[in-house]
C-alpha cells in the first residue's frame, strides 16, 4: 500500500507550464489590488485626521474591515453586489475587495506614522507661519508616509497570500489552477507543494525589492 | 535727550496658567527695534512660555502682545474671541522662532529647509530660484555654504542650529526669538551658534533670547530681563542686572550659576559691546 | 427575501463552531509559538536556524495553501484525520510561526544586563528566569500576542473551503438559500465584529500602555 508514497515530481514539472498564465493573473491582482488599497488607505487616514461623521465614518470603516475576515468579504462582494444590480466580474470582485481591506491596514499603519512624527515638527512648521493644513502637507505628511514604507511593505506581501483568497469566486490564479490541477490527478500534495515554493519565491523577491525601496527612502533622523 | 526707538514688541499685562498653574504674572516688556533682550531665570520660571506666547505657539488668557505697533492677538478674560487661524499664521511668518531642539526637517536637504518658507509659506511667495539665491547668502552668512545639499542628520548638532537660525532668517523676520538654542549642544559647539547670533545683533535684528549663556547675554544683550515665578522680577542693562542684583532671588540665581560654570565672569572684562 | 428568526438561530450556532476552532486554534498556536520561541533562543544555533526556516515557509505561504496541504499532505503519509483535524493543524501551524516570533523577539528583547544582575544578587539561573525574565519577557510580548488572536479567529473562516460547517459556510449556506445576501453577511459581520474587536481593542491599549519600556 506504500505505492501512494512517491512524490510525483513529473507531474508538477509537466504542469508547470500551466502556472505561467495563473501566476500572472495573481501578480495583476496584486498589483491593482495593491494600488487602489494604498490610496484608499491615504484617503482613510486622512479622513481620520478630520472630525465628526468624517472621522467616525472613516474609524468605523477601518475597524469593521479590519475585524471581519477576508473571506466573508469577498463573498458578500461575489453574492452580495448582484443583488444591488452591481455585477462584476469574478477577478474585478476579489480586486476591489481585496484593496477594500487592505486599505484598511493601510490605513492604520499611516495613522500610526503620522502620529509619531514629533510633535515639535508640526510647531517648527507652524513658526514658520504655516497654516495647520500646510503643516501636515509640508511636514508631517512627508514624513509619515517614508515612515510607513516597511510595514506598509509587509502588508504588500501579506496581499499577495490573500489573492490566494479569490480562489473562492473561481478567478484563476495560482491556488485556483493547483486546485483544478490536483483534483485532475492522484498528486494532489504535489501540486500544492509546488505552489507553496511558488509563492516562497515570489514573496521571496518582492522582499528584496522592498528592502531596496526601504533604504532608499528612509528617513534618518 | 535720546529719541527712543520704535518699539517692535510691545506686551501688556500678559497672563498664562497651566490649569491651577499660574505661569506668567501680568508680564509687561517693551522690545525696540534693533534691541536684544535676554531673558535669565531658573527652569519654571516662565521664560520659555513667554517666548512662546510671542509667537502664539502658546495661548495666553489675558493680555495684549502689539508687534510694529499692530495687535496681534487679543484674548478677552472668558477667552472667546480668537483670531482666525490664517490671520495667526500670517503674523507668524514675521517672527522667527529658533528651538531649543533644532527641529530641521529631516526629509528635506539643508537647502530645501531654508527654501521652504519663502517658497510655500511666505505671503507673498518668493520663485525658486531667488529664493535659492537668498538662501545661498543666508548658509554663507552662518557659515554652512557647503552644506547646502546635506541632510541635517549628517550634520552636528551646532550646524543644525545655524540652519534652523538661516531658515528662520528666510522668512526675514521682524524679530527672531530664540528658545535655549544652545542647551542641547555639546559644550565645544555652543559657541559657533552664539557667534552667529552675536553677529545678528551687530547686523540689527530685534532678538528676544532666553539662554543661560551668561556670557552673551554681558556682551550681546541691550537689556536682561530676570524672571522669578511668571513675574519680571529685575531689569536693566546686563551689567546692572548680573554686576549688581538687587534681590536675593536673582543673586542666588547668579550665584548658582557662577557655581555652576566655574566661569568667574564677574571678573572678566565686559567685552565689545554688540552695539555703542 | 427575508433571512428569518429560524436562521438567525443557525448563524449563531455556527458562530459558536467558529469559537470553538477559534479557541482550539489558539491554544494550539500559543503552544507551537511558546515552544518554538524558546527552543529557538536556547537551543544553539542549529535550532535556531530550523525554527528560523520553519517560521519563514510557515507564513510565507498563505493558509489557504497551507490548509490544502495538510488535507491532501496527511493522507499522502498514510495518515487519515478529519477535516476539522486538518483545519486546526493548518491554522495552529501558520498562527504558530507567528506567535514565535513574537516570542523569540521578546526574550531577546530582554538587556543582558538584566540577567547579570540578577546573578549577581545570587539568584540561581531558575529563580532568575521565573523572576526577573519570564515578567518583562510577558510584558513584551502580551501586546503583540494579544493582536494575533483576531487574526487566528478571522483564519477560522478559511476552513469552510475544506467544508468545515462554521459561521462562514452557514451564512454562505443562507444567503444562497434566502438570497437575503445583505442581512445574512450583515450578521456574520457584526458577529466576527463583537468577537474580533475585544482584542483588537485590548492588543492596541497595551501597545500604547507599554511603550516607553522597551526601546
Amino acid at each position: 500500500m506504500n505505492a501512494h508514497l512517491r512524490f510525483d515530481l513529473d507531474y508538477i514539472l509537466r504542469h508547470l507550464p500551466d502556472f505561467g498564465p495563473a501566476i500572472w493573473m495573481a501578480v495583476q491582482i496584486l498589483v491593482l489590488a495593491s494600488a487602489i488599497a494604498l490610496i484608499w488607505g491615504i484617503f482613510l487616514a486622512l479622513a481620520r485626521l478630520g472630525r465628526g461623521p468624517v472621522y467616525w465614518a472613516a474609524t468605523g470603516y477601518i475597524e469593521l474591515f479590519r475585524n471581519t475576515p477576508l473571506l466573508v468579504q469577498i463573498y458578500f462582494a461575489f453574492f452580495g453586489l448582484p443583488v444591488f444590480g452591481i455585477f462584476l466580474s469574478p477577478f474585478a470582485t476579489g480586486v476591489l475587495a481585496l484593496a477594500a481591506q487592505h486599505g484598511a491596514f493601510f490605513a492604520e499603519i499611516l495613522r500610526g506614522t503620522i502620529q509619531s512624527v514629533q510633535a515639535q515638527q508640526r510647531e517648527a512648521g507652524l513658526a514658520l507661519g504655516m497654516m495647520p493644513n500646510q503643516a501636515m502637507r509640508y511636514v508631517i505628511l512627508p514624513q509619515a508616509f517614508r515612515d510607513a514604507i516597511p510595514a506598509s511593505g509587509n502588508q504588500v506581501v501579506l496581499l499577495l497570500q490573500d489573492t490566494a483568497l479569490v480562489s473562492t469566486i473561481g478567478v484563476y490564479e495560482i491556488t485556483k489552477t493547483a486546485y483544478t490541477l490536483a483534483e485532475r490527478s492522484a498528486a494532489s500534495f504535489e501540486m500544492f507543494v509546488a505552489i507553496g515554493v511558488i509563492y516562497l519565491v515570489i514573496s521571496g523577491l518582492m522582499s528584496i525589492t522592498l528592502r531596496g525601496i526601504e533604504s532608499a527612502y528612509r528617513i534618518v533622523r | 535727550m535720546d529719541r527712543l526707538p520704535e518699539t517692535t514688541i510691545s506686551v501688556q499685562n500678559l497672563h498664562k496658567s497651566f490649569g491651577d498653574l499660574h505661569v506668567l504674572k501680568s508680564i509687561d516688556l517693551d522690545v525696540h527695534r534693533g534691541e536684544v533682550v535676554v531673558l535669565i531665570g531658573s527652569s519654571g520660571s516662565g521664560k520659555t512660555t513667554l517666548l512662546r506666547c510671542l509667537n502664539f505657539l502658546a495661548e495666553y488668557e489675558q493680555g495684549q502682545i502689539h508687534i510694529d505697533e499692530k495687535l496681534m492677538w487679543y484674548c478677552d478674560a472668558d477667552c472667546r474671541q480668537k483670531r482666525p487661524t490664517k490671520e495667526i499664521a500670517h503674523d507668524r511668518a514675521a517672527i522667527g522662532m529658533v528651538f531649543q531642539s533644532f527641529n530641521l526637517f529631516p526629509h528635506r536637504t539643508v537647502l530645501e529647509n531654508i527654501i521652504l518658507g519663502p517658497t510655500k509659506v511666505k505671503p507673498v511667495r518668493v520663485p525658486k530660484p531667488e529664493a535659492t539665491e537668498q538662501a545661498m547668502a543666508l548658509l554663507d552668512r552662518v557659515g554652512l555654504l557647503e552644506k547646502a545639499d546635506a541632510y541635517p542628520n549628517t550634520l552636528s548638532g551646532g550646524q543644525q542650529q545655524r540652519v534652523a537660525i538661516a531658515r528662520a532668517l528666510a522668512m526675514e523676520p521682524k524679530v527672531m526669538l530664540f528658545d535655549e538654542v544652545t542647551s542641547a549642544l555639546d559644550p565645544e559647539l555652543v559657541g559657533e551658534v552664539l557667534n552667529v547670533m552675536r553677529q545678528l545683533a551687530r547686523d540689527g535684528m530685534t532678538m528676544v533670547v532666553v539662554t543661560h549663556e551668561i556670557h552673551f547675554a554681558l556682551d550681546a544683550a541691550d537689556k536682561v530681563i530676570f524672571l522669578d515665578q511668571g513675574k519680571i522680577a529685575e531689569q536693566g542693562p546686563p551689567e546692572q542686572v548680573l554686576f549688581h542684583p538687587q534681590s536675593s532671588r536673582l543673586k542666588d540665581f547668579l550665584r548658582r550659576f557662577e557655581e555652576m560654570t566655574l566661569l568667574s565672569w564677574r571678573r572678566a572684562p565686559p567685552g565689545e559691546k554688540a552695539r555703542s | 427575501m427575508e433571512m428569518g428568526y429560524t436562521n438567525l438561530l443557525y448563524l449563531f450556532d455556527a458562530a459558536s463552531k467558529t469559537m470553538m476552532l477559534a479557541i482550539v486554534a489558539i491554544v494550539m498556536s500559543t503552544l507551537v509559538g511558546v515552544i518554538g520561541g524558546v527552543i529557538s533562543v536556547l537551543g544553539g544555533r542549529l535550532v535556531e536556524a530550523m525554527v528560523s526556516a520553519a517560521v519563514y515557509v510557515l507564513r510565507g505561504i498563505p493558509i489557504l495553501v497551507q490548509l490544502f496541504l495538510v488535507y491532501f499532505g496527511l493522507p499522502f503519509f498514510g495518515i487519515r484525520v478529519s477535516p476539522y483535524t486538518v483545519a486546526i493543524i493548518a491554522i495552529s501551524l501558520h498562527m504558530g510561526a507567528l506567535v514565535t516570533e513574537v516570542v523569540r523577539g521578546s526574550l531577546l528583547a530582554l538587556p543582558k544586563q538584566q540577567s547579570e544582575s540578577g546573578l549577581a544578587l545570587g539568584m540561581t539561573p531558575l529563580m532568575l528566569m521565573i523572576e526577573v525574565l519570564a515578567p518583562q519577557a510577558l510584558r513584551a510580548a502580551l501586546p503583540p500576542y494579544v493582536s494575533l488572536i483576531p487574526v487566528t479567529i478571522k483564519a477560522t473562516s478559511l476552513a469552510s473551503v475544506i467544508s468545515i460547517w462554521e459561521l462562514t459556510l452557514a451564512s454562505k449556506e443562507i444567503a444562497n438559500q434566502t438570497l437575503a445576501t445583505f442581512e445574512v453577511f450583515g450578521v456574520a459581520f457584526a458577529i466576527y465584529f463583537a468577537i474580533c474587536f475585544p482584542f483588537t481593542w485590548l492588543g492596541r491599549r497595551l501597545e500604547q500602555r507599554y511603550t516607553g519600556y522597551w526601546q
